[in-house]
């Protein structure tokens, strides 16, 4: 598979202190690539210097086949990039701005006004054309930035934290605008994130990052597939009968606010018999019977927490 | 045939550098002029000036025509020059006008969202001196032209001597517009070197106040003589021959003009190559 992005074995120290430690990745062409990691992994850096606003200590990285740092200003014609906590010259109108950035994209000033216009549609700021960026709340200026990473239909969008400091309202619009964006128009999209369900609801593609290296990488189906979480919950219409039930059939159980918390150890298959069963034949309504955590949490507290304890996940 | 030829004029590139230089000056330049410390510019370069001249009145002046027109109409755009343009207090204004057009982007987190378009450093260096040199044609033209035409119709100027002389506004306006030019770079080149437009403000009123007063004192003969604080010597120096074609009465090694002008224009070029240069090897947090 061709890929956009390749980062081979890079190191970026900042002041006496490694950020990024041997980080080799792969952005395939036309993924939704999650870039994932608590706080101070090293998600920012890594983006800053794919988009050439850092050098590299060492390693090479290669933006549709070009050098950030060196052909900056020739990758950037194919790549929108929207900075984390970005901010616009408060004087500015808002469409005046967009305009400005369509005519540095290289467009004519007619394109410019169109393209700034369908750009602001996209993120739904339309109706803020002839306001003034200062007047503007931080969602909303998130949204404009957002708009002006669109401008000229880049081949590769880089989005750091694109749904942080948005309402939730605000986030479900981006992230399934993100999600359309990749769809319709095949753009590859990168996303950092330190939100799990926002990056499990966006992307097909991740890699986790914690402290400076990369845990694990590679499409999200794959990382997830032979991953079982062994903490399941039920809620039913009788939780204390099946809870006595259960737990004379020996499981490891608990009973949490009406809703019962079982650990199935190595019976996973047997309680995916036995569950159904027990409810209809005792005639109880079984509301829901689902893991604890989902399958993209477990991989990462898997991988994370192994290592923040410096051992190795076999 | 012009079907055979469209594709072939499509497939010729021409080069994309410098496309971005007017769209960047452009920007500045809109959005100075609507920042609040531009009115404080434009009252002390344009509208002091002005007042000066309805105030200064012609007590004195017992004949009229156009020799004295003339003469009142040169020495007194001199004397402003001199006054307002180059002065310390003007220098300062220009110093705090230029240098948050590049550290002040920084320092508001907008710079990084200029630099993920396709533009070159360089073009953004460049766009931003050509912006404020507009900028500075604002504020210079309007005061300089209504003094001079101001003494020339007060005093009753032959109607041909407004022709006739405007080479020599016109010239000394370039001049004037020059010396601004080196002080524009010097601040760019500062502000593109510090995250913070203070920094950028302190650092080259720093240098501006060093070189004027080393430069005053190494170029006046006589080691006695006034400490300079502004660039006055080299108005004292090259504007006479501009207005009057006459040499300058004090004792004053000077250069030939053109050289003198070419040495102003290299070293405003040579700032800003070494603006880009800082620039492009700058890690933008």
């Amino acid at each position: 598979m061709d890929s956009v992005i390749q980062i081979d074995h890079l190191y970026k120290t900042i002041g006496g202190k490694t950020i990024l430690l041997d980080v080799t990745l792969e952005v395939p062409r036309g993924s939704l690539f999650g870039l994932l990691g608590p706080n101070g992994a090293g998600k920012s850096t890594c983006l800053k210097l794919i988009t050439g606003r850092m050098r590299t200590s060492s390693g090479n990285i290669r933006v549709l086949g070009f050098d950030p740092w060196k052909d900056r200003v020739k990758m950037f014609n194919e790549v929108g990039y929207l900075p984390q906590n970005p901010s616009a010259p408060v004087d500015a109108k808002v469409l005046n701005f967009m305009k400005y950035m369509a005519r540095l994209k290289g467009m004519s000033k007619k394109d410019a006004v169109i393209n700034s216009r369908e750009a602001l549609a996209k993120v739904g700021l339309e109706k803020f054309e002839g306001a003034t960026v200062g007047k503007l709340s931080g969602g909303e200026i998130q949204r404009l930035a957002f708009a002006n990473s669109l401008l000229g239909d880049p081949e590769v969008l880089i989005l750091d934290e694109p749904t942080a400091s948005l309402d939730p309202e605000g986030r479900v619009y981006v992230m399934d605008l993100i999600q359309k964006l990749s769809r319709d128009k095949s753009q590859t999209v990168i996303v950092s994130s330190h939100i799990l369900p926002e990056i499990q609801r966006m992307t097909n593609h991740i890699a986790i990052l914690s402290e400076g290296q990369v845990l694990v990488a590679g499409n999200m189906r794959d990382l997830t597939a032979n991953i079982f979480d062994n903490e399941y919950e039920i809620e039913t219409s009788h939780p204390q009968e099946l809870y006595d039930i259960l737990k004379g059939e020996g499981y490891d159980i608990e009973l949490e606010n009406q809703t019962i918390i079982i650990d199935v150890g190595k019976r996973i298959r047997q309680i995916w018999n036995d569950i159904p069963k027990i409810c209809a034949e005792n005639n109880y309504e079984l509301r829901s019977f689902k893991p604890v955590r989902d399958a993209l949490e477990n991989v990462f507290l898997r991988y994370v927490s192994n290592n923040q304890r410096g051992v190795g996940y076999d | 045939m012009i079907d055979r030829i469209k594709p072939i004029i499509s497939r010729i590139k021409l080069p994309n550098y410098g496309r971005n230089i007017p769209i960047v000056a452009k920007e500045l330049y809109s959005s100075t002029i609507r920042e609040k410390k531009f009115y404080l510019a434009a009252l002390y370069f344009m509208a002091i000036p002005v007042l000066m001249n309805l105030i200064a009145g012609f007590g004195n002046v017992v004949f009229r025509g156009t020799g004295i027109a003339l003469f009142y109409a040169q020495t007194t755009t001199l004397l402003y020059f001199k006054i307002f343009y180059i002065s310390l207090i003007g220098q300062i204004l220009l110093v705090v006008l230029t240098a948050d057009q590049i550290a002040g982007e920084i320092e508001m987190k907008t710079f990084p969202l200029i630099r993920s378009k396709p533009i070159y450093d360089s073009e953004i260096v460049f766009g931003k001196f050509s912006g404020m040199m507009m900028v500075m044609v604002l504020l210079d033209l309007p005061a300089v032209f209504i003094t001079y035409f101001y003494y020339l119709i007060a005093l009753d100027a032959e109607s041909n001597a407004y022709l006739s002389t405007m080479d020599e506004v016109v010239g000394a306006i370039v001049f004037l517009l020059l010396l601004q030019g080196v002080i524009i770079a010097l601040t760019l080149l500062f502000s593109s070197m510090f995250n913070k437009s203070l920094y950028a403000i302190l650092g080259s009123l720093l240098i501006l106040f060093t070189m004027s007063t080393i430069s005053g004192n190494v170029l006046t003969a006589d080691p006695t003589a006034k400490v300079y604080y502004s660039f006055e010597w080299i108005l004292d120096a090259f504007l006479p021959y501009i207005f009057y074609h006459i040499e300058p009465l004090e004792d004053v090694i000077i250069p030939s003009l053109l050289s003198f002008l070419l040495t102003i224009v290299s070293i405003i070029v040579g700032l800003l190559v070494s603006a880009t240069l800082i620039l492009r090897n700058k890690e933008v947090q």
